[in-house]
């Protein structure tokens, strides 16, 4: 490029309206040439502006001036770096409160694990107990002739129910289990619900006398349980040989 | 609807331009005023917009053609500037040129962000307003906004021809590329480059006393 090719396109370079092969030439002179171009592109820069500043005149609004003054004393001019903090310092803010509320969900959750871990933990400690008392010498069964439950007797152990299809009960009511002895009043065994399938393992401990004991029942009744059965038993089961 | 039109239409119109003809500064005025928005005085501000705010508002309305978008770009202008002011060397520069070519730029880019286009030449706007480039231009604001320029560019721009008015208008008011004129024009680009060149020679010339060679 020359100084006259330059000098041709300073005005346009000076405006950033140069395509891409033109501009990368008058970068190229400028490069070669840093003094003359210079000198080109500051009479290019002049004349730019005498013809931006030569139109006619447009009145502003009034407010834009308080607008204007307002923007600029309200932005005491900070600089970059400056900026670059308080944006560093918005960020930690919005890392911290979003690691505590991270943080607050997390313990909630491990809240939530550890009762579960909890209830299977009691879960699995009540099958194994329900399983040696079902597997332990001496232990007989027996069930209600319509089925749906059986009962586990254990001389030294007690009794264990395990029953399914149970009817739901209605609210401040439960099963109560009964071991009725022979030619006497049946015996309250405890009380228990059965889960939303009407599934039901209950367990009642104690030593159980089989030689005097007649049959096993469970007896609809109020929450608190009753000394005796207020409802007709169900599940009734004969222990033979009782 | 409101015409904004590159020259007065009538000799009787150029005293619309009187106002613009009293913001014309001494430079000495400006380096107090550049020295006094560096050091934050809060009087400076309004000064700052006294001074050009009427000028800039010209500009950038006549290039995005919305009032109220021309406000919200006299205020990004008067902030970048503010900003800014630390690169700037109030002794040798040509503060006026440099606000007028800031608000130019803004105004531009506006016109492409609401095209939706990409061009080109977007990026190398942003190196064309900096501040260190408006060193020692051989004109102060009282060459540059003063009634006798207004006067001298309007003669110049009486001696283009009718393209050669349009291409000046679309490359100093509406940001458009030589490629870019091509297609509005519909004409060949080395027609619209000719008449580029040509319209530059002459305002180069008409000016010439007053752009130092």
């Amino acid at each position: 490029m020359t100084r006259q090719e330059f000098q041709e396109l300073a005005e346009l370079y000076a405006l950033g309206l140069l395509d891409t092969q033109e501009k990368a030439a008058c970068e190229d002179y400028i490069a070669a040439q840093p003094q003359e171009s210079q000198h080109i592109l500051r009479s290019a820069l002049a004349l730019n502006s005498r013809i931006l500043g030569a139109g006619p005149e447009l009145a502003p609004p009034r407010r834009l001036r308080a607008r204007v003054i307002s923007a600029l004393t309200a932005k005491p001019g900070r600089s970059v770096w400056q900026w670059a903090w308080v944006a560093v310092a918005a960020a930690l803010v919005v890392v911290t409160i979003w690691m505590e509320r991270r943080d607050s969900a997390t313990r909630a959750e491990l809240a939530g694990v550890r009762r579960l871990l909890e209830q299977q933990s009691s879960d699995a400690r009540r099958s194994a107990e329900v399983l040696a008392m079902v597997g332990a010498p001496g232990t007989r069964a027996i069930s209600p002739p319509q089925g749906q439950a059986s009962y586990f007797l254990n001389p030294s152990r007690g009794v264990v129910l395990i029953a399914g299809g149970l009817e739901p009960l209605p609210s401040g009511r439960a099963y109560e289990m009964w071991i009725i002895p022979k030619g006497r009043a049946p015996a309250p065994a405890g009380m228990f619900t059965p889960d939303a399938q009407g599934n039901a393992i209950h367990t009642f401990p104690g030593q159980v006398d089989l030689s005097d004991t007649a049959a096993l029942a469970i007896s609809d009744e109020p929450h608190g349980g009753s000394p005796a059965p207020t409802t007709a038993p169900r599940l009734i089961a004969s222990v033979p040989g009782g | 609807m409101v015409k904004f039109p590159l020259i007065p239409e009538s000799a009787g119109d150029l005293w619309m331009l009187v106002p613009l003809a009293l913001a014309a500064l001494r430079s000495a005025a400006d380096i107090d005023l550049v020295s006094r928005l560096k050091q934050r005085d809060p009087k400076a501000a309004a000064d700052l917009y006294d001074r050009y705010g009427r000028v800039v508002f010209s500009l950038v309305a006549r290039m995005v053609r919305d009032p109220a978008i021309a406000e919200d770009l006299v205020q990004e202008t008067m902030l970048r500037v503010f900003n800014r002011l630390q690169f700037f060397d109030a002794e040798r520069g040509s503060f006026g040129a440099w606000l007028l070519a800031v608000a130019r730029n803004q105004a531009v880019d506006y016109l492409r962000s609401a095209g939706g286009k990409q061009r080109q030449s977007e990026l190398f706007l942003e190196g064309i307003d900096d501040p260190s480039l408006f060193s020692d231009l051989g004109v102060g604001e009282s060459e540059i906004l003063r009634f006798e320029n207004v006067r001298k560019v309007k003669e110049a721009l009486a001696r283009l021809t009718e393209n050669q008015r349009m291409v000046i208008e679309l490359a100093y008011f509406e940001g458009l590329s030589q490629t870019e004129m091509a297609e509005r024009l519909q004409q060949p680009l080395g027609t619209v480059k000719t008449w580029v060149r040509s319209a530059l020679r002459v305002m180069r010339e008409s000016l010439t006393e007053a752009v130092p060679a």
